[in-house]
C-alpha cells in the first residue's frame, strides 16, 4: 500500500496558528483537493507532508519506497538553464536517466512545445514553466503528486490543458493531492475536497458527479464556512 | 551518476549560463588592460602596481562572484522554493554540499581565467620592465594571489551560506551578506588604529576589552599585507601568513557548519 497519513500536525509562525492538529489519510491511487481561502493553512500541511516544514507537533506517515513528485506553487524554475537541461537532472536525480530522449517524452508528455526545449527557463511565460515543472515532478516515475496551486496564474486553455494532462496521469494510477481555490477545477479533477479553514479541515465533501451544479454546492460550502468564521 | 554530483554540475551550468557570470569572465581582460593602462603612469616599478591592481581586480571580481551569483543562487533556492525541487531526492545536506560544490567549481574557473590573463599581463609587462625594476618578481605571484583570493572567497562564501541559512528574505540575505563582507574588508584597517597602544591607554577597560573581541571576532578580508609581499616579491611574513591562513580556515568552517547546521532546520 502507498497510502499517505498524517495525524494530529500543528504549526505556528510566530504565535499564529497555521495549522491546528489537523490530520487526514490519502488513499492509494485517489485525488483529494485541499480547498480553502488564502492563509487558510493549505501551503503549510502539503509543506509538512513532504517535510519542507517541520511541524509543531503530531507525525507524518508515508511509507519509505513511496516516490513523491512535487509542484510547488508558483512553480519556481532555475532561471538561466534550460527545460531540456531541467528535467534531465530530475531524472539523474531518480536514477532514471537511461539516454538523451528521456527528457524530451516527458516534455513531450506535458505539451511544450519542441521549439521551447532548449531555450532559458526565464525566456519561458507562467504556463511554459508549470508544464516543465510538471515534467519535473513526474520524472522519478511517483506513485504520488502534491500540487500546490497547480492552475492559479493560467488562461483558460492552459488551465483545460493541464486538467487534462492531471487526469491523464491520474488514470495511469499516480494519486494527487491538490490544493487549490479554484473551485471548478477541484471538482473536475477530484473524489474528494477537503474544506481547510483557520488550520483545520473543518468538511470533507465526496464528489461524484464532476458537475458544475457540485461546483456551486462547493462553493456556496467554503463560503458558509467563511462567513461562519467572520461573524 | 551520484546524485550530488548531478546536483552540482547541474548549479554550475546554472551559473555558466548567468549572463552575469559571463559578464564577469569578459571583465577579467579589461581588470588588465585597466592594469596595463594605470601602472604606465607610475615612473618606477610599475610592473609591481600592475601585480597590486590585478590583484584587486581579482579581489572585485570573485567578491562579487560570491555575493551577488553566489548570493543570489542560494537565497533563490531558499525563498522561491526552488530547493524544494531538489529535496525530495536528497537529504537537506547533501543538497546544500552540492550546491556549495557547484558554486565552488565555478569560482575556481572564474580564478582560473584571472590567472591566466594576470600571467599574460605580467609577461607582456616583464618584456618592458628593465631587470632592476621588476626584481623579486615571480612567475607564481599570479598563481599565489589567486590561492589568496579563493581562501578570502571561500570565506565571504561561508559569510552567505551561513546569512543564507536563517535569513527570511531574498533582500535581507543579499543585505546581511554585503554588509557582514563589507565590515570584514573595513573594520582591519580601523581596527589596526583602535589597537594602537596611543588608543589603549585612553579608554576605558571595557571599551578596550570591546575592541580587543570585535579585533579577534571579525574575519581580516584584507591580508593586505601578504598580497603586498607577493606582488612586490619581498619575503613572505611567516607569522601573517600563518595567522592568516588559520583565522580563514577558522571561520570558513565554523561559518559554514553553522549555516548547514541552521539550514537542516529552516522551514522552507
Amino acid at each position: 500500500m502507498t497510502n499517505i497519513c498524517c495525524s494530529n500536525l500543528s504549526k505556528s509562525y510566530q504565535g499564529i496558528q497555521s495549522l491546528v492538529a489537523t490530520s487526514l489519510c490519502l488513499k492509494q491511487g485517489s485525488v483529494t483537493g485541499l480547498l480553502g481561502p488564502n492563509g487558510a493553512g493549505k501551503s503549510t500541511l502539503i509543506k509538512c507532508i513532504l517535510g519542507l516544514v517541520q511541524a509543531d507537533s503530531g507525525s507524518v506517515d508515508i511509507p519509505a519506497h513511496v516516490r513523491i513528485g512535487y509542484l510547488p506553487e508558483l512553480a519556481q524554475l532555475p532561471p538561466s538553464v534550460t527545460a531540456w537541461q531541467t528535467i534531465r537532472l530530475a531524472l539523474q536525480l531518480s536514477n532514471k536517466f537511461s539516454d538523451k530522449t528521456a527528457p524530451s517524452l516527458l516534455l513531450d508528455r506535458v505539451r511544450l512545445a519542441e521549439k521551447h526545449w532548449h531555450k532559458p527557463l526565464r525566456s519561458f511565460s507562467k504556463g511554459m514553466r508549470q508544464r516543465v515543472a510538471l515534467a519535473y515532478a513526474i520524472a522519478g516515475d511517483p506513485q504520488w503528486l502534491i500540487l500546490d496551486e497547480p492552475m492559479s496564474g493560467l488562461d483558460v486553455m492552459g488551465r483545460k490543458q493541464f486538467l487534462e494532462i492531471l487526469l491523464e496521469l491520474n488514470k495511469q494510477g499516480i494519486g494527487m493531492l491538490v490544493c487549490s481555490h479554484i473551485v471548478t477545477d477541484l471538482v473536475r479533477l477530484c473524489e474528494r475536497v477537503l474544506l481547510i479553514h483557520q488550520g483545520s479541515i473543518v468538511d470533507e465533501i465526496n464528489i461524484t458527479e464532476h458537475s458544475m451544479s457540485e461546483a456551486e454546492a462547493l462553493e456556496s460550502r467554503l463560503m458558509q464556512t467563511a462567513e461562519y468564521s467572520h461573524e | 551518476m551520484n546524485k550530488a554530483l548531478a546536483l552540482a554540475a547541474f548549479s554550475l551550468r546554472e551559473i555558466l549560463s548567468a549572463p552575469a557570470y559571463r559578464a564577469l569572465i569578459a571583465s577579467t581582460l579589461f581588470i588588465a588592460a585597466g592594469a596595463m593602462a594605470i601602472s604606465n603612469l607610475f615612473l618606477l616599478e610599475n610592473i609591481k602596481v600592475q601585480l597590486d591592481l590585478l590583484w584587486l581586480g581579482m579581489s572585485l571580481l570573485t567578491t562579487f562572484y560570491v555575493l551577488v551569483i553566489a548570493g543570489s543562487l542560494l537565497a533563490q533556492d531558499f525563498t522561491q522554493g526552488i530547493a524544494s525541487l531538489f529535496l525530495p531526492h536528497m537529504s537537506r545536506s547533501t543538497y546544500l554540499r552540492a550546491r556549495v560544490f557547484g558554486i565552488i567549481a565555478g569560482l575556481l574557473l572564474l580564478l582560473a581565467v584571472m590567472t591566466l590573463v594576470a600571467t599574460a599581463t605580467l609577461a607582456w609587462g616583464l618584456n618592458y620592465t628593465p631587470t632592476a625594476q621588476a626584481h623579486g618578481v615571480s612567475w607564481w605571484a599570479p598563481l599565489m594571489l589567486s590561492g589568496m583570493t579563493l581562501l578570502q572567497s571561500l570565506t565571504i562564501l561561508s559569510i552567505v551560506i551561513f546569512t543564507c541559512s536563517w535569513a527570511s528574505g531574498l533582500v535581507e540575505m543579499m543585505l546581511f551578506s554585503g554588509v557582514f563582507t563589507g565590515l570584514a574588508f573595513l573594520l582591519p584597517s580601523v581596527m589596526q588604529t583602535m589597537t594602537s597602544t596611543e588608543v589603549m591607554a585612553e579608554v576605558p577597560d571595557w571599551t578596550a576589552a570591546l575592541i580587543h573581541a570585535v579585533d579577534y571576532l571579525f574575519p581580516d578580508m584584507t591580508g593586505a599585507r601578504i598580497a603586498l609581499a607577493i606582488a612586490h616579491g619581498l619575503p613572505l611574513p611567516p607569522a601573517e601568513l600563518t595567522w592568516f591562513l588559520i583565522a580563514q580556515m577558522g571561520y570558513i568552517m565554523l561559518l559554514a557548519a553553522a549555516g548547514f547546521l541552521l539550514f537542516s532546520r529552516r522551514d522552507l
